[in-house]
């Protein structure tokens, strides 16, 4: 099938709808062939057939003005007895409530914040810092750990061979322990990128999840008291 | 495409991807730009743009281009402000969705 058949069936597909409805979508098509610059059996390919085209712009037209505004209607009265719903919700807990309820909710507010939110909080925040004091602490110990075995292990290395000249044996001691600074070392870095990875990928999101989810529901839990 | 998308999320997008350009962009390249968020048929748009012309939402004009001519849609101010409403209301949506599947991901 070429442009002109899919356009000529297209049209013929649409004789029912409104004439500048059909009109339209007709020119926007042929202007679709023209626009993608690819082979007018590759862009049919595309769009499907004439029949799925046609379909698709006839199910838009009667949506239009049916359904659709109804959608909206149905929303904006879902809207509506909602907010009606919350309405009532706020006149109940403030007529049931009464005078002396407002003083208790001051009270009460006053109490959140000169008692529990300066120990609450401080609390958290040095429980935060004593996990992450002692998570550094251990990534600090490590690299101090792999530092100084590549330290030894070059050293030992270096005198082996100055020693190895003079004295082999001892030279060759010192070889020794020097590789296996070295190797001390490696299995360290090793060992370091390991934790780094899963300190990063599990301990700190969750965390930081944790943390996130209990100062929320504190929040909540204020909020609701107000 | 596992997750259905539904005509307002469409709506959406497309008035999203029109916004981006201050002087409107035209049919074809509206298609292969949503294309590139959703895998969506090239049938699908023409009705979308047209359904959003009709609302309000888009206005259209045509300009020439290389001896042809093009139908530009540009959204309006009814459009940028649903786009609003579309952008606020998918935060709150897609979040929540977030969350939960966040915690399940191993």
């Amino acid at each position: 099938m070429n442009k002109e058949q899919f356009m000529n069936q297209l049209e013929s597909l649409l004789k029912d709808i409104p004439q500048d409805e059909r009109a339209d979508a007709l020119q926007y098509y042929e202007n679709y062939f023209e626009e993608s610059g690819k082979a007018e059996e590759e862009v049919i390919q595309a769009l499907g057939s004439p029949g799925i085209v046609a379909q698709k712009i006839r199910e838009n037209i009667t949506s239009c003005s049916g359904t659709y505004k109804v959608e909206i209607e149905d929303t904006i009265n879902e809207n509506q007895s909602e907010t009606s719903n919350y309405k009532n919700t706020q006149q109940k807990n403030n007529s049931g409530i009464g005078q002396e309820g407002k003083w208790l909710k001051i009270i009460g507010i006053i109490f959140l914040a000169i008692f529990v939110a300066p120990i609450v909080i401080p609390i958290l925040a040095s429980v935060v810092i004593v996990i992450v004091s002692i998570l550094f602490s251990v990534v600090v110990t490590l690299i101090s750990l792999i530092l100084s075995s590549y330290f030894v292990g070059v050293i030992s290395i270096i005198l082996g061979i100055l020693r190895l000249f003079m004295l082999p044996s001892v030279g060759i001691f010192f070889l020794g322990i020097g590789l296996i600074g070295i190797s001390v070392g490696i299995l360290c870095t090793i060992l370091f990128k390991k934790l780094i990875f899963y300190l990063s990928k599990k301990v700190v999101p969750n965390l930081y999840q944790g943390v996130k989810k209990i100062v929320i529901t504190l929040y909540q839990k204020g909020r609701a008291i107000l | 495409m596992v997750f259905n998308t539904g005509a307002a999320l469409l709506d959406g997008i497309v008035l999203a991807v029109i916004s981006k350009d201050e002087e409107g962009t035209y049919g074809y390249r509206i298609t292969q730009e949503v294309r590139e968020i959703l895998d969506v048929s090239e049938s699908t748009l023409y009705p979308v743009l047209r359904r959003l012309q009709k609302d309000g939402c888009l206005d259209i004009y045509d300009k020439a281009y290389a001896g042809r001519n093009r139908r530009y849609y540009k959204l309006t101010k009814k459009g940028s402000t649903k786009l609003q409403l579309y952008a606020l209301e998918w935060q709150e949506y897609s979040k929540k969705i977030s969350n939960i599947f966040d915690e399940v991901i191993i």
